[in-house]
């Protein structure tokens, strides 16, 4: 390989004999048909890049990582938020839980407390009705009693006269009845 | 027929394919030195660039767009990477500027993102059209890669003097240790260490800047030429006056089994060298820039 170069080298050196340098070097010598090219290349893309395509990309960049890291702390104030939200609910549920428990134990003593009321004024009414009832009953015994007895005397005067055949006075039919009324409620008695 | 008599043609060939050859003229016997000839790297290059300013100006145009409906609507979800064309680019710009701001610092190293920017992008998409068959690089012609090491120079050579005067950045070269020893080891030491330091400043890292890209450019297509010259010599249906033979064919196959490993390696070492091309440049930069301060 080195001697095909060489070879190759001295042929051409042959065939150019002013262009020594270029020939000897070879593929090592800067051309000058490569350097200015590569500078207008360069100049080029550099004002290109400088001028438009890296402000755009990287205020993109910028940009983004900005808008990433602002998401990222509202994500994260959010969660400390939902949190705290969530703390309040459980506190209010559990506020709320004891309360519903108050409630239904306080109607449930009002509710017995009641009952019972109810009862004692029912028992009370009751007790009234009967006693009421007895008492009704006391007085209609006595007014019967009372017209029993009226109708005793008229039947037992009626039934005297006619067995004794003989009128009796006034004073001695009062005395009649008193002496029998008196005998009739000692029997009563 | 030996496939191996035919060998140094072959190479020979390939050696004269690689040189500076003007564009129609493939034939020419010896690489240009005139220097207003279209050659073959120049169209190639062009090619290049083209490609790299439609990508940019297409992702660039684009992000333009989101960016105005991001603002007119207030929507966050216009930020989106626009695809990945635009998301590999950006990719791009980014490494660009993380290396800037890593190597020259916070302050001035998102001033110098465009420079090396168009390094990177000019250097590493010619080196990837270099890689198609028959493609040139800009930096596979000694001659572009000492255009683009010029540039390198004149940059860091021009920042140097703009940072710390001509008397200041000259003295940089020289340690602030040595600089305060006292005076005949000042001068003997110094003296010494700054015709060192000049040396390897102002001619050893242009040199080494060119060298390095073209030689591994270069070789790299040396290589893939070889062993493509293997696999044409020992495959007889591509050379047609050539026998068949057993061994032959089994060397033509690892040849093309080679072929393809070394053209993956030179995909990498296409981007290694346009990356390392930039990121020494942009330690250049930085050594100028802050030379007052060491």
């Amino acid at each position: 390989m080195l001697f095909a170069e060489y070879a190759f080298a001295s042929e051409t050196a042959a065939e150019h004999g002013g262009e020594g340098l270029a020939s000897t070097l070879g593929s090592v010598y800067p051309n000058l048909a490569a350097i200015w090219p590569t500078w207008v290349a360069f100049i080029v893309l550099f004002v290109l890049l400088y001028k438009f395509a890296f402000p755009s990309i990287i205020s993109m960049l910028d940009k983004r990582s900005e808008a990433i890291k602002e998401s990222l702390t509202k994500a994260e104030e959010t969660k400390v938020e939902a949190e705290r939200l969530l703390e309040e609910y459980k506190v209010q549920m559990a506020e709320a839980r004891a309360e519903a428990g108050k409630v239904i134990a306080q109607s449930r003593k009002v509710s017995e407390t009641m009952q019972a009321e109810m009862k004692v004024k029912a028992e009370e009414q009751a007790a009234a009705i009967i006693a009421k009832a007895k008492q009704a009953l006391e007085s209609e015994k006595k007014a019967a009693m009372v017209e029993l007895q009226g109708a005793i005397a008229e039947i037992a005067v009626g039934a005297a006269g006619k067995v004794i055949g003989e009128k009796l006075t006034v004073e001695d039919h009062a005395k009649l009845i008193d002496s029998y009324i008196t005998e009739m409620g000692s029997l009563n008695d | 027929m030996n496939p191996l008599d035919l060998l140094p043609g072959k190479i020979e060939e390939l050696v004269h394919e690689l040189s500076v050859l003007p564009y129609n003229d493939m034939h020419a016997t010896g690489p240009v030195t005139e220097p207003f000839v279209l050659t073959n790297y120049v169209v190639w290059g062009i090619v290049s660039l083209v490609v790299v300013i439609a990508l940019f100006v297409a992702v660039a145009n684009r992000e333009k767009k989101q960016m105005r409906l991001a603002l007119e609507t207030g929507e966050a979800t216009a930020l989106a990477p626009a695809g990945r064309l635009a998301g590999v680019m950006e990719a791009g710009v980014e490494f660009i500027r993380d290396m800037a701001t890593d190597v020259i610092g916070e302050k001035d190293g998102p001033k110098y993102v465009p420079l090396l920017g168009t390094f990177f992008f000019m250097i590493v998409l010619s080196n990837f059209i270099g890689l198609i068959p028959g493609g040139k690089a800009w930096g596979g012609a000694f001659g572009g890669a000492v255009a683009l090491a010029g540039i390198s120079w004149i940059v860091f050579v021009f920042v140097g003097f703009a940072k710390n005067g001509a008397f200041g950045y000259l003295r940089s070269l020289v340690p602030s240790g040595v600089r305060e020893m006292a005076l005949p080891a000042r001068i003997g030491l110094g003296g010494f260490i700054f015709l060192l330091e000049f040396v390897s400043t102002f001619l050893v890292r242009p040199l080494t800047l060119s060298v390095r890209l073209f030689a591994n450019l270069y070789a790299g297509h040396v290589i893939l030429g070889v062993f493509a010259a293997f696999v044409s010599l020992f495959f007889p249906f591509v050379e047609s006056q050539l026998g068949w033979s057993a061994g032959g064919v089994g060397v033509g196959a690892v040849s093309l089994v080679f072929l393809v490993l070394m053209y993956a390696f030179e995909l990498f070492v296409a981007f290694i060298q346009a990356y390392v091309f930039t990121i020494l440049t942009a330690v250049y930069i930085q050594s100028s820039v802050h030379a007052s301060e060491h």
